[in-house]
């Protein structure tokens, strides 16, 4: 059926993530199967659209045989996302993908739709506080199809040099694939900075890990940059940042081409032009796929968007899923080593001056001990007896206490944003609550009726 | 000489009692009157072995009653608080349900801690490990009640106040009303208890604490800490555990005093801020329960229920659903599972590296995997055809024997077979379309694979 009117559109994902990357070929889709209830998840390979780079036409969509993170050459895929425009027609219609007949029912082509990416990286200046330290990518509006160059620019470069954020791309609609999307490659993974001094040249460590030489320290002060304990906007812990290794730790002066930023679309109509945009961020590659962090972004951003509180019922599938990623991160952890000499455990005695104590047991922590737990409380779900576990959590304002009780709470061994031992969010100890108290319902079950076994 | 008196258990088998004469030797055990007869000894008789052993031995002894006493009430306890809560309570009474359940679980976990203190306590003074338990029904002077597996009702409940009260001396100069109450719920108790009288648990620390005194200096063992299991492996950060650890005498004395002031001691703490003893949750409990009649707080599961085939005349304790008697066999299994890895890793020396943690993860794994099952049991039907009836519940049989193999190897030999064992029950209970359960059973499999994986490595080390 005909459309006669946009009301809204979006693009969606609303945030997408990239993760860097030094091979050509963008890495294929694929998805998490849970194959065993209380094991790890398998990678599958989904279906993948296959882009040709000129044209920016879809030339196929196919499942790859396998899932693999490098190329031939052995080098890392980047992870490229699509953002796809979205509409609704008329007032709390329901969100469609967009596509060229849309577009050609209002007399229109896929030229009229304008896209525009703005990133930045602005690690420098996090720290410097000189807005000439900013590190800025503008492709101002434009509507053809190929690659557009994501290039960071910044006062305090020298002349003509820049960063590499990687690349956008319009893809061109086609009969077979109408819908109107973007890509967003990222860049390489390289290490820019200011030129290497004398001994740093005469040293492998130095001399070979920059890609370039962009930064001009007759204008910034980035390197020799030192964090100062009276400034309260620096990271706690502070000086995580390419450093000179002696005290005072002074800063390298080293960038890297990480960015994030917002792809924005245009489109306009008779009497109306409307807009979209969505948030990208290009991030290191992630070296355990398989498996992800026991509290993410994603975490936060639920909490900042739905608030701490749980106004619907609890999900058994955020359980398992909270639970799964405590077993996969524990999975990663040598929590023997972790348990008394880095991390926390070396933490809690040099920054805070607790007694040097291991934070367990040293006998039961053992990495396949601690695993073997994790899968058991993960069984413990599946029959829906899980009410005694919110017990052992962390809560948020429990982060500091540095008794052997505090210590061994859950998550443990882990450090938290603000160095402190790791709490979950507030809304997924919430979660884990609610649950417990769901799993003290006991119903009556009708027992299953007998199929293959012999009478 | 042995006098002439009814066999009971295998303790009581080797005791008599004697009357406290109060004499200077207020030490000197051996100074108490032997009582006239065991069933109508007075209540304050304190018991002895007949003949007299050294003081060594009879510690031993007595710390072998005590750890068979807590695993008892540990069992009764979970039976108890898993038969509350069902579709039968009140909507406005859940929450106060689930919080008597909750309440009685951190008991029976409290008791679990009792247990491995009394273990680390033989350790120090170089006793052999126990993990038995009396099977039921017996008497006894010293055993609490009949072992009875019943569920939660108010005259449960006032078994289980009286053998964790502290000793009437002590109510009459502490809280005389208390003691007039406490008078109404022995009377009860006692008639859920085949018209016995409850005895206190108390009675047996008050004998070990005695014991203790006469036991040479050179027999606490300082080197046995490294095979005494601490809190911090055990107590899941919970300080209401209490698992003690002791190489000496005064240490000894000091974690059974711990043991008692929480759970079934002479006294109870009278201090406004202390955590309450199991006497005053369960006397909470008690006050709050619904009297027969009135509401039901628990689920209509069977009294000691059982696995055995059934006779020619139909036993009311006896699991006969197909569905649940498989469950019901595997929940045995899992029982005899934490037994074996809780007797194989309280035996050994504690160092990295040794397989403990990881044994006593497995033990807390099957501690959750028995919870799990028994949930399950207790939504199943009891007797075949009659889907409405009583429900099933776990049946905690004790298993032929706890005995390890003496060649390290051949103690992993074990634990392999106990999870084949179980991996039979568990394909059996798979041909059933339950699908509410495949799940989880198809979960507790592979985490079984899981398990058997670790321990064949071991096995070929």
């Amino acid at each position: 059926m005909a459309i006669h009117d946009i009301h809204e559109i979006r693009i969606l994902p609303a945030f997408a993530i990239a993760r860097l990357g030094s091979s050509p070929e963008p890495m294929d889709n694929y998805d998490w199967e849970i194959p065993d209830p209380v094991g790890f998840r398998k990678l599958v390979p989904a279906d993948t659209f296959y882009i040709d780079p000129k044209t920016g036409k879809i030339l196929s969509r196919k499942k790859p045989d396998e899932v693999n993170f490098r190329d031939s050459k052995n080098r890392i895929k980047p992870i490229s996302p699509f953002l796809e425009a979205w509409a609704n027609f008329k007032k709390n219609g329901p969100l469609v993908p967009l596509t060229q007949k849309h577009l050609n029912d209002l007399g229109l082509t896929p030229s009229a739709i304008k896209w525009r990416v703005q990133l930045g990286n602005n690690k420098a200046f996090r720290r410097t506080k000189d807005p000439a330290d900013k590190i800025l990518a503008d492709t101002g509006f434009y509507s053809d199809f190929i690659r557009k160059p994501l290039l960071g620019r910044c006062d305090n470069f020298l002349k003509g040099k820049k960063i590499s954020f990687g690349f956008g791309q319009y893809i061109r609609p086609t009969p077979k694939f109408p819908e109107i999307r973007y890509r967003f490659t990222p860049a390489r993974g390289y290490v820019y900075g200011p030129a290497p001094t004398k001994d740093q040249e005469k040293s492998n460590r130095f001399r070979n890990v920059l890609k370039d030489v962009v930064y001009d320290t007759h204008l910034g002060h980035w390197k020799g940059y030192q964090d100062l304990d009276s400034d309260p906007t620096t990271t706690a812990p502070a000086s995580i940042f390419a450093n000179s290794g002696s005290d005072p730790v002074k800063s390298l002066g080293y960038l890297d081409d990480e960015c994030d930023g917002i792809l924005e679309l245009e489109l306009q109509l008779k009497t109306k032009t409307l807009k979209a945009f969505a948030r990208i961020v290009a991030g290191p590659p992630t070296f355990a796929p398989d498996g992800a962090p026991v509290r993410t972004v994603g975490d936060e951003l639920e909490q900042a968007l739905l608030g701490i509180l749980l106004n619907e019922k609890v999900n058994r599938a955020d359980i398992e899923n909270i639970l799964r990623r405590a077993m996969e991160t524990v999975r990663l952890m040598n929590t023997t080593l972790m348990n008394h000499s880095v991390g926390m455990a070396w933490a809690d005695s040099s920054q805070f001056g607790r007694t040097s104590q291991p934070i367990m047991d040293p006998n039961v922590v053992d990495n396949l001990a601690i695993v073997s737990r994790h899968e058991q409380v993960l069984l413990a779900l599946e029959s829906g007896s899980l009410a005694w576990f919110s017990r052992l959590l962390r809560h948020y304002n429990e982060v500091g206490d540095l008794t052997d009780e505090g210590r061994r709470k859950m998550p443990a061994l882990m450090r938290g944003a603000d160095g402190s031992h790791l709490a979950l969010t507030r809304r997924m100890v919430q979660k884990i609550l609610e649950a417990a108290d769901l799993f003290q319902q006991h119903k009556h079950i009708v027992p299953g009726r007998k199929t293959k076994r012999s009478q | 000489m042995k006098k002439n008196k009814p066999a009971y258990s295998r303790f009581s088998d080797h005791m008599q009692l004697v009357v406290p004469t109060r004499s200077k030797k207020k030490k000197d055990y051996f100074a108490y009157k032997p009582a006239k007869g065991w069933r109508n000894a007075p209540y304050d008789c304190l018991p002895l072995h007949n003949p007299p052993l050294c003081s060594h031995d009879e510690a031993i002894f007595f710390l072998h009653m005590a750890s068979e006493v807590e695993h008892a009430l540990m069992i009764q306890y979970l039976y108890a608080a898993f038969s509350l809560g069902g579709a039968q309570v009140p909507e406005d009474k859940r929450e106060l349900v689930n919080s008597w359940r909750v309440k009685i679980m951190g008991i029976a976990r409290e008791e679990m801690g009792h247990l491995i203190t009394v273990q680390n306590i033989l350790h120090s003074i170089g006793g052999p490990l126990t993990f038995q338990r009396e099977d039921f029904p017996f008497d006894s002077k010293l055993y609490p009640f009949h072992f009875s597996l019943e569920r939660m009702t108010k005259n449960s409940l006032a078994k289980y106040v009286v053998a964790e009260m502290p000793s009437e001396d002590f109510l009459k100069k502490n809280d005389p009303s208390l003691l007039k109450e406490m008078n109404i719920i022995k009377a009860i108790a006692q008639k859920g208890n085949k018209g016995k009288a409850i005895n206190r648990v108390g009675m047996i620390y008050e004998k070990i604490q005695q014991l203790l005194d006469g036991v040479e200096s050179e027999d606490f063992l300082k080197d046995s800490e490294k095979f005494q299991s601490p809190h911090s492996a055990w107590g899941t950060n919970d300080h209401k555990i209490i698992i003690e650890t002791a190489t000496n005498r005064a240490d000894a004395k000091a974690a059974l005093w711990k043991i008692a002031e929480q759970g079934e001691g002479e006294v109870i703490s009278m201090k406004p801020s202390k955590e309450e003893s199991h006497f005053e949750r369960f006397l909470h409990i008690y006050r709050a329960f619904p009297a027969a009649g009135r509401w039901e707080a628990s689920k209509h599961v069977p009294l000691n229920p059982s696995t055995n085939l059934p006779a020619t005349d139909p036993d009311p304790s006896i699991i006969t659903d197909e569905q649940a008697l498989l469950w019901a066999q595997l929940s045995n299994q899992r029982y005899r599972m934490i037994l074996l890895y809780l007797s194989h890793c309280l035996q050994m020396e504690i160092k990295p590296a040794s397989f403990y943690g990881q044994l006593v993860s497995w033990t807390f794994g099957e501690m959750y995997n028995l919870r799990s099952i028994s949930d399950i049991l207790t939504t199943l039907p009891q007797q075949k055809g009659n889907r409405k009836g009583p429900r099933a519940a776990s049946p905690f049989e004790f298993p032929y024997n706890l005995n390890l193999p003496a060649r390290e190897m051949n103690k992993w030999r074990a634990h392999r077979d106990q999870l084949l064992n179980s991996r039979i029950i568990i394909d059996e209970l798979l041909e059933y379309n339950d699908v509410a359960h495949a799940i989880y059973l198809k979960a507790l499999r592979s985490a079984d694979e899981q398990t058997l994986s670790v321990i064949k490595s071991i096995i070929n080390q």
